[in-house]
């Protein structure tokens, strides 16, 4: 083939640049570190590249993912390992609770621990991280407990997807732990409740079932208020109350105002009242705990005493035999509605047993002595009562019931001297030396159709505000006012029960059991799912190294090859310079001299 | 009887033949580089002899030469070469046309990167998924919200890119109908040279090389077929159909020939939509193109091709980049619809489908008007992250199972008649990007390849018409010597009849 100095230039140019080609492809390579720079480099390897990237991307969103559902599940375990411990201590205490030596003192302590442990409850309940509540149930900007325990919470799954199909929930559903019957609060309640017991008895007649309510935008700092009904209207209607922040005197008396009235608790809070079934009494009790200015319909309002205003206490029931459910009523009351007389039930006031009368010791200095008048009467047990004193020391006014204290006379002056009260046109009673109170009493029996004869003096003491009689065994039973007392209403047949702590405390400990075995599947639930969640992070990572080794493998430029290649082309290339320099320049021309 | 003169005469044709050669040799080395040249040959040959057979004819040795005449000065040309090298240099046009445009469409789609429609994608869905993870983190919302506006914007700015390079290719057609048309009016013209100088049986070599340079450019924008007639003018066909009705057609007003003698038969770029043809048909050469539709060569057929199938045909990458939007507004939007919102609001979308939803689900289905181009995330969305639906029920803040779900959808595979049926959404845009770089891939190597085929092309016509300087300095020496060589004779003879003249014969 015959070849012209154009063919050989073309010739050059072609293959410099063919050499300039490889080079430029190598260098891009080289200076971007990436074997595909563009589609056309490898189609498939393009796509695999995308792909891969977008594993790797997914791959590193999974373990974020699970990053984060292994902080809720272990704030959870924790969360629930601290729920454990406080229900181990309840139910340490439920158990020495249970226990019949324990005193009432003891008992109310116990309580008071049991109520501490509420509020714990109350705070891991509200446990949040990174600003989520994370017993709240969807719900988790709220703070999903309360004080008194109310759930404001849901019921809904969080859930993360921490793998292809793998999803997870990371979070507990509240109320199977914390709120309903079987719930942790209302386990510990019931325990308090129970161990208090131990000290009270449950009110359980003269219960009026009215509300209140408040209203108002309350201004004054955290009190609890106590307000108690004075009066009452002949058409059930509240028209007077007091109320207290000390628990008792001083008293605020209010009046009502409008209809239904509102009663102005100060501080800009306001109190109404709703009538339930039963009519409002005089001495029913509401406590208020006002948490601080804010609005006052927010405040938990508790009806406390919702009775006449008496109350029974019990003391040594920690060694009362057998432990019975005690029933208690008035049975006879002195003119001034004290509870002189009971009765006792122990079959839950089925039937209850003769009238128990306080057992008062008449001191020897006040005696009694009678008027010997033919009496012609039946045979009759008096009693008489000092109703008035006078300025001698001497009685002034008495009265005198025959039917065991329970309907009383007027009152009877003196007469002739020395003083003689009669109590009968032919009975005259006649106080000896020592100075009288009023409310002292003497009993004594009037034979039929005799002389009124074998008088039985009884005990001076004045007559007590609380009045203690013996109840089974070496049980002594309490019946006075409570310390906020004003207004104390008693009727006959006023019941109060005494249920033993143990009875309730058995069933609490069972409940208890229930919660603690319920908290305990529950951690080792979350702590299976946040080992299985690690376990899954560590595939993830296994996963990642495999994808980017892939991905280095498939788009990453070699750079070890592509120098050595740049070398050889560098080395062609200045070859080829060289050689097209030596082989064009001399041409005949220049030899032609 | 010859004279003393005929060798005085042979020897002048010697020196008036080597003068043609060295001139021609001169003109050689002139344009020894000039583009379409071809090498000129003085074609020698020996004068007719004395004497000439006839009765009266001196008797003696013959017969006897007479010197040297020049016949023709011949062309260095191979016209099956040329046929061939105009052959393949429509495919060198169409495919370095194609190799270059895919470059730059493979730079509107730049993959594998980090900031590219694959990367945005990838980062719009993880996005969502750690919204689930944390729907209460204004962060995470904020995330989907801008990654949304990221994603949406670059489906805009990648649609708009393409509608700038089909508006390019449809510029090229365009300018490749006028440089066509140039070169057939310069054809028509040297036609008429031509043959007027064929009819004085000269041989007009330079404007030959001139016509035939004009053929080899007008071959690499559009396939051609010629015929050199008797006259010596050249006969020139357009091998080509017009495909497609968009944007800018090509058409003729008839069928002639493009070139024929001195007249021409121009195309004209005409606005789409207007009929072409009288006969309605596509034209082609049934040599070239045996079957029907064919698709065109030359740097002209590539720009169409570009403009029509690549780029806005019913499966280009328009399409294909339109088909990315709608699935992603779909599958989006209906998983969105059926959440809530920060604020408890449900059924709404996420992208901004036009015209706007009346009702939930269906409406947001309603894809159609959908595009890259106008793709963009809802207005309520764009002026609050709160209006994201990442949880499944109303007022449940923690709830981010409904962001879950349309993370999710990065896993749905496109049912059967949706867009991308059977592949997700994101191994649709994988596809995309393979068919691309492997259509690109295939341009580049059939130009490599075709580059081969033209050099190796250009270098055997070089071997018939190029310009050796060597060969010319070397046929320069020996001709400068012939010429000496005859001027030798011219002294010798001049010298005989100085001797006649002057010395022969009477003493003086």
């Amino acid at each position: 083939m015959r070849i012209t100095p154009i063919t050989i230039g073309n010739d050059i140019i072609f293959n410099l640049e063919n050499t300039y080609q490889t080079i430029e492809g190598i260098d891009r390579q080289l200076s971007s570190g990436k074997r595909i720079n563009r589609p056309s480099d490898d189609p498939a390897g393009t796509a695999y590249a995308i792909d891969m990237q977008a594993s790797d991307d997914w791959n590193a969103q999974y373990q974020s993912s699970s990053q984060s559902a292994l902080t809720w599940l272990q704030s959870t375990t924790t969360a629930l390992q601290q729920l454990s411990d406080v229900a181990l201590r309840a139910r340490t205490l439920a158990v020495q609770g249970s226990n019949d030596t324990n005193t009432l003192s003891d008992r109310a302590s116990m309580a008071q621990e049991i109520t501490q442990l509420v509020q714990q409850v109350v705070q891991i309940g509200n446990t949040t991280f990174a600003g989520n509540a994370i017993f709240a149930g969807q719900q988790v900007q709220t703070t999903p407990f309360n004080q008194q325990g109310g759930y404001a919470g849901d019921t809904g799954a969080i859930t993360h997807q921490i793998g292809p199909g793998y999803s997870m929930r990371v979070n507990a559903d509240p109320t199977t732990i914390f709120t309903g019957t079987g719930g942790i609060f209302n386990t510990l309640t019931n325990i308090a409740k129970h161990l208090n017991t131990g000290s009270t008895f449950t009110p359980t007649q003269n219960t009026g079932t009215e509300t209140m309510s408040l209203t108002g935008n309350y201004t004054g700092t955290a009190a609890n208020y106590t307000v108690q009904v004075t009066s009452v209207s002949a058409s059930g209607v509240i028209t007077g109350i007091q109320y207290s922040t000390t628990g008792g005197a001083p008293w605020t008396p209010v009046a009502g105002v409008g209809s239904p009235p509102t009663f102005n608790l100060g501080s800009g809070m306001s109190a109404s009242f709703t009538n339930g079934a039963v009519s409002p009494a005089v001495g029913d009790q509401f406590n208020i705990s006002a948490t601080g200015p804010g609005l006052a319909s927010t405040f938990g309002i508790q009806a406390t005493k919702n009775i006449g205003n008496e109350q029974v206490t019990l003391t040594n029931a920690g060694t009362l035999p057998g432990n019975p459910t005690i029933t208690v009523r008035a049975a006879q009351l002195d003119p001034n509605n004290n509870v002189i007389g009971v009765q006792i039930s122990t079959d839950g006031g089925a039937t209850y047993g003769p009238t128990v009368t306080a057992n008062e010791v008449v001191p020897p200095s006040e005696l009694l002595s009678y008027n010997a008048i033919t009496y012609a009467g039946p045979t009759t047990n008096y009693e008489v009562r000092v109703a008035s004193v006078g300025t001698s020391g001497a009685p002034a006014t008495i009265v005198y019931s025959t039917d065991n204290g329970v309907t009383w006379s007027a009152p009877v002056s003196s007469t002739g001297s020395p003083p003689q009260f009669m109590v009968n046109p032919n009975i005259g009673v006649t106080f000896g030396s020592g100075t009288a109170q009023v409310n002292d009493q003497f009993t004594f029996t009037a034979s039929a159709g005799g002389a009124a004869q074998n008088i039985q003096g009884m005990s001076a003491l004045p007559f007590p505000t609380t009045t203690t009689f013996n109840g089974p065994g070496d049980v002594k039973i309490s019946w006075g006012q409570s310390s906020v007392n004003a207004g104390l209403v008693v009727t006959n047949n006023d019941t109060f029960t005494y249920t033993p702590p143990s009875t309730g405390l058995n069933s609490d400990l069972a409940a208890l059991d229930a919660v603690i075995s319920k908290l305990a599947g529950q951690e080792a639930q979350f702590g299976a799912q946040a080992n299985a969640v690690q376990a899954n992070v560590s595939q993830l990572q296994s996963v990642d190294l495999q994808v980017k080794t892939a991905l280095s493998q498939d788009a990453d430029a070699d750079i070890a090859a592509l120098t050595t290649q740049m070398e050889s082309a560098k080395t062609v290339y200045e070859a080829a310079l060289a050689v097209d320099a030596q082989s064009i320049e001399p041409t005949l021309i220049q030899f032609l001299h | 009887m010859t004279t003393i003169f005929t060798a005085l005469n042979t020897a002048n044709t010697a020196l008036g033949s080597d003068q043609i050669v060295i001139e021609t040799i001169g003109h050689n080395v002139a344009n020894a580089s000039t583009p379409g040249y071809s090498l000129q040959t003085a074609n020698l040959q020996a004068a007719p002899p004395y004497t000439v057979p006839s009765m009266m004819r001196p008797t003696g040795p013959g017969q006897i030469g007479t010197g040297v005449q020049v016949t023709t000065i011949g062309r260095g040309r191979d016209a099956l070469l040329d046929g061939q090298y105009r052959y393949e240099n429509q495919f060198a046009g169409q495919y370095a046309t194609l190799d270059a445009q895919y470059t730059q469409l493979q730079g509107i789609l730049p993959e594998p990167s980090t900031t590219s429609l694959g990367a945005r994608l990838s980062n719009f869905w993880n996005s969502w998924q750690a919204l689930a993870d944390d729907p209460t983190n204004a962060g995470a919302r904020a995330q989907v919200q801008q990654n949304g506006i990221a994603l949406a914007s670059t489906l805009n700015s990648d649609a708009q890119q393409l509608a700038q390079a089909k508006q390019t290719a449809d510029s090229y057609v365009s300018q490749d109908v006028t440089t066509i048309n140039n070169i057939a009016t310069q054809l028509a013209n040297l036609n008429s040279q031509i043959a007027a100088i064929s009819a004085s049986s000269q041989q007009p070599n330079d404007l030959l090389d001139q016509r035939d340079q004009l053929l080899d450019q007008l071959s690499n924008i559009v396939p051609i077929t010629y015929t050199v007639q008797t006259t010596g003018t050249v006969t020139v066909n357009l091998a080509t159909q017009v495909p497609g009705s968009t944007a800018l057609q090509v058409a003729r007003p008839s069928e002639a020939p493009l070139v024929s003698g001195t007249s021409t038969n121009l195309l004209v770029a005409v606005p789409m939509g207007v009929p072409t043809y009288a006969d309605g048909n596509a034209y082609m050469d049934p040599v070239l193109f045996p079957t029907q539709p064919a698709p065109i060569g030359g740097t002209l057929g590539s720009a169409i091709q570009l403009r029509d199938v690549i780029i806005g045909g019913t499966n280009g990458l328009q399409s294909q980049l339109d088909n990315v939007a709608k699935t992603l507004a779909q599958d989006v939007n209906v998983q969105h619809a059926l959440g809530y919102d920060a604020n408890g609001n449900t059924g709404k979308p996420f992208f901004n489908v036009a015209p706007p939803a009346a009702s939930l689900s269906a409406p947001f289905s309603n894809v159609a008007t959908v595009t890259a181009a106008n793709i963009t995330v809802d207005p309520a969305i764009v002026a609050s992250a709160q209006a994201i639906a990442a949880a499944s029920a109303a007022n449940a803040p923690g709830d981010g199972s409904n962001a879950q779900a349309v993370s999710n959808q990065r896993s749905t595979v496109g049912a059967a008649g949706s867009p991308i049926p059977g592949l997700t959404l994101e191994q649709g845009y994988e596809n995309i990007i393979t068919m691309l770089g492997a259509n690109a891939q295939l341009a580049h190597n059939n130009n490599q390849s075709q580059a081969t085929v033209m050099q190796s092309l250009t270098a055997q016509r070089q071997s018939v018409g190029g310009v050796n300087q060597d060969e010319q300095m070397t046929q320069l020496i020996q001709f400068q010597h012939s010429y000496e060589a005859a001027a030798r004779v011219v002294t010798a003879v001049d010298s005989m009849l100085d001797t006649i003249v002057n010395h022969m014969g009477l003493g003086n």
